[in-house]
């Protein structure tokens, strides 16, 4: 997964920590078993036995397929501090690398859900004034994410983003 | 010759024929759903039994105005507003008491809307945006001056305009709001706006898709029975209201559309004036909108024309300004629409001076051949340029648009690619600015330019950023 490309400009990327995995695994492991699990007991239910389990089987393979990715699409989120810009990439099929400027952040949170807590993680997720900029860096130990935060409210404009 | 308002500190109310004003205004959104249920019931045959005597209606109708007129009294004399030095302060509320803020460094724009019954009695709401989706104040309502002239005092304090400026100005038209002293750069005629509507993609679409619906309808009675023209027709309706829709955005609403500049002269240099002052755009029919935009807070710009207007040599403009109100919401706006239609003659004006000295031309370049797979109907008109100043991109031969966003704008960069993208050697490139019509995507790039082009741009971002006048 060295595609130039999607590089930092130098340096290597930090990848999420291993729990973000294990997190992931069975975030999507439930959300694909409620969505093909509803319309399944649906057709179970009021329709003749054929379409719930040709619906069940596509669900079933699905469901596994998704599982065994994960590992790869966490291993392929990325973060890397530069001097003036932060830089983000993700995805396998549909890759992506976005640079902020530190300057540009309006606000930097950390956010844990349930399974983020369970294992130990947390998200650091960046606001600009721009809805489309959606950064965001998951799998980072609380302690990190807090540091990494306040680091880069730090470095955040004073002047309010000049916008 | 207005003088130049200095603050006194002190709170002031709205206002007193406020409540008089929301009271009507309550009082006629309520008339008009009433005759509008009226209506509806007329055409149903057998609704005669159920209908309710008028006088039930008439006495219900003024009993709810009147309970509104109260309540809007109450809400005027627990509502108070300070402007000073530094920030706008609004204080409302009788039980649940609220104040909030807005420092004049986080202005974005101003408008002063009159609407119809305020026009009567002189009568202005002041509204100013300061960014984020909650970060909107409204003063209801001022006398028309006292809002002109807090307008003026939270211009100068927030973008430096000249005070000299202000004071030179003579009173105002009551029916455009254009007073003699101002800088006049653009004025639409009627018959611009019509001819600009009626020739509009908007309008001619939904037009053409109306007509079709009732020449298959026509023909389905025919064929069959009227019962199919019967059970159409009221299908047809959303269409007739958006063509209804798109006449009050873009011709009622801009009647009188006058454009002027104001805050000029106040720096002997172009550098110096670089950002200062802003456009001023009064428009509308029955109410008046008049709508301030400082230079500083144009985040990008979207010039756009559609088929019919290229042989006409028109043009359309809308802008990014943030906390501009979402014009669903509310009938009085006009959105995102910096020039509802003008020549290019009068789009080179406006570039020239919300962006002075600025190189909006640079060399366009095509996207690559091989993007044809992926856009086979417009891959020939994809094109970008970078100047020192903006990034341009253009697209489009049924409907052209120019997007132009200045460096200094930039939010972040974004690089993307999907599998067919990867298959073919190509990449898009984003330039995010704030949310609004104009969004730069450099789409279907060769990598390694993609690449080249993201981290310049970061590059010439950091550039802007830091050689921004403030």
């Amino acid at each position: 997964m060295s595609d130039p490309l999607f590089a930092p400009p130098h340096g290597e990327w930090r990848r999420p920590a291993s729990g973000y995995i294990a997190a992931r695994r069975i975030a999507t492991f439930i959300t694909w078993l409620i969505v093909f699990g509803i319309p399944v007991g649906a057709l179970t239910a009021f329709a003749p036995w054929p379409f719930a389990v040709s619906v069940g089987a596509v669900g079933l393979i699905v469901l596994v397929w998704r599982v065994i990715r994960v590992a790869a699409l966490c291993r392929a989120r990325g973060y890397a501090e530069m001097d003036e810009e932060l830089y983000v990439t993700k995805g396998i099929w549909f890759q992506s690398l976005t640079v902020v400027p530190y300057g540009r952040m309006q606000v930097v949170e950390v956010e844990r859900d349930l399974f983020e807590r369970w294992f130990g993680i947390a998200t650091v997720r960046l606001v600009t004034a721009s809805s489309e900029t959606g950064a965001s860096i998951p799998g980072i130990p609380p302690e990190q994410a807090a540091e990494l935060r306040d680091r880069l409210t730090e470095l955040g404009d004073p002047r309010g983003s000049g916008l | 010759m207005a003088t130049a308002w200095v603050p006194t500190g002190r709170s002031e109310r709205p206002h007193p024929l406020t409540p008089l004003v929301r009271g009507w205004v309550i009082f006629a959104a309520l008339l008009f759903s009433l005759v509008q249920e009226l209506g509806s019931f007329r055409g149903d045959e057998n609704g005669e039994g159920t209908s309710v005597p008028w006088w039930v209606l008439g006495a219900g109708l003024l009993a709810t105005a009147l309970i509104g007129g109260i309540a809007s009294f109450v809400t005027w004399r627990f509502t108070r507003f300070v402007i000073d030095d530094r920030e706008v302060r609004i204080e409302t509320g009788w039980l649940n008491k609220s104040s909030r803020k807005v420092p004049f460094e986080r202005v974005q724009s101003i408008d002063v809307v009159q609407p119809f019954v305020g026009r009567l009695f002189g009568l202005a709401e002041l509204e100013i945006q300061a960014g984020g989706s909650d970060s909107q104040l409204r003063l209801r309502y001022l006398s028309r001056q006292r809002a002109n002239q807090l307008r003026d005092h939270l211009l100068t304090r927030a973008m430096g305009e000249s005070s000299d400026a202000l004071t030179r100005r003579t009173k105002e038209n009551v029916l455009t709001g254009v007073s003699a002293s101002d800088d006049v750069l653009i004025r639409l005629t009627p018959t611009a706006l019509i001819v600009g509507f009626l020739t509009s993609g908007e309008f001619i679409w939904t037009a053409a898709i109306l007509v079709i619906s009732l020449i298959g309808l026509g023909i389905g009675a025919w064929m069959s029975s009227l019962g199919v023209l019967l059970a159409g027709l009221p299908l047809l309706i959303p269409l007739v209201v958006a063509i209804g829709n798109l006449a009050s955005k873009y011709v009622l609403r801009q009647v009188n559309y006058t454009m002027v500049r104001t805050g000029h002269g106040s720096g002997a240099t172009p550098a110096m004036r670089h950002g200062r002052g802003g456009v001023r755009i009064t428009a509308g029919l029955t109410s008046l909108t008049s709508r301030t935009i400082p230079f500083d807070r144009v985040q990008g710009l979207k010039i756009h024309q559609s088929l019919l207007w290229r042989p006409l040599g028109l043009f359309r403009i809308d802008v990014d300004v943030i906390g501009t109100r979402n014009e669903e919401a509310d009938t009085d706006s006009h959105g995102n629409v910096l020039l509802p239609i003008g020549t290019a003659a009068q789009v080179a004006t406006i570039l020239d001076v919300i962006l002075p000295d600025t190189d909006l031309t640079p060399d366009l370049r095509p996207a690559p051949r091989r993007c044809r797979w992926l856009r086979p109907f417009d891959f020939w008109t994809l094109k970008h340029g970078v100047s020192p100043d903006v990034v341009v991109t253009e697209q489009g031969w049924l409907h052209h648009v120019r997007l132009i966003v200045p460096h200094a704008k930039t939010q972040s960069v974004r690089i993307r690619r999907g599998p067919l993208q990867r298959a073919l050697g190509l990449a898009s490139v984003f330039v995010d600015n704030v949310d609004g019509p104009v969004n730069v995507a450099i789409k279907h790039q060769d990598p390694q330019w993609a690449r080249e082009l993201a981290l310049s741009q970061l590059d010439r971002a950091r550039t802007a950023r830091n050689h921004a006048p403030r």
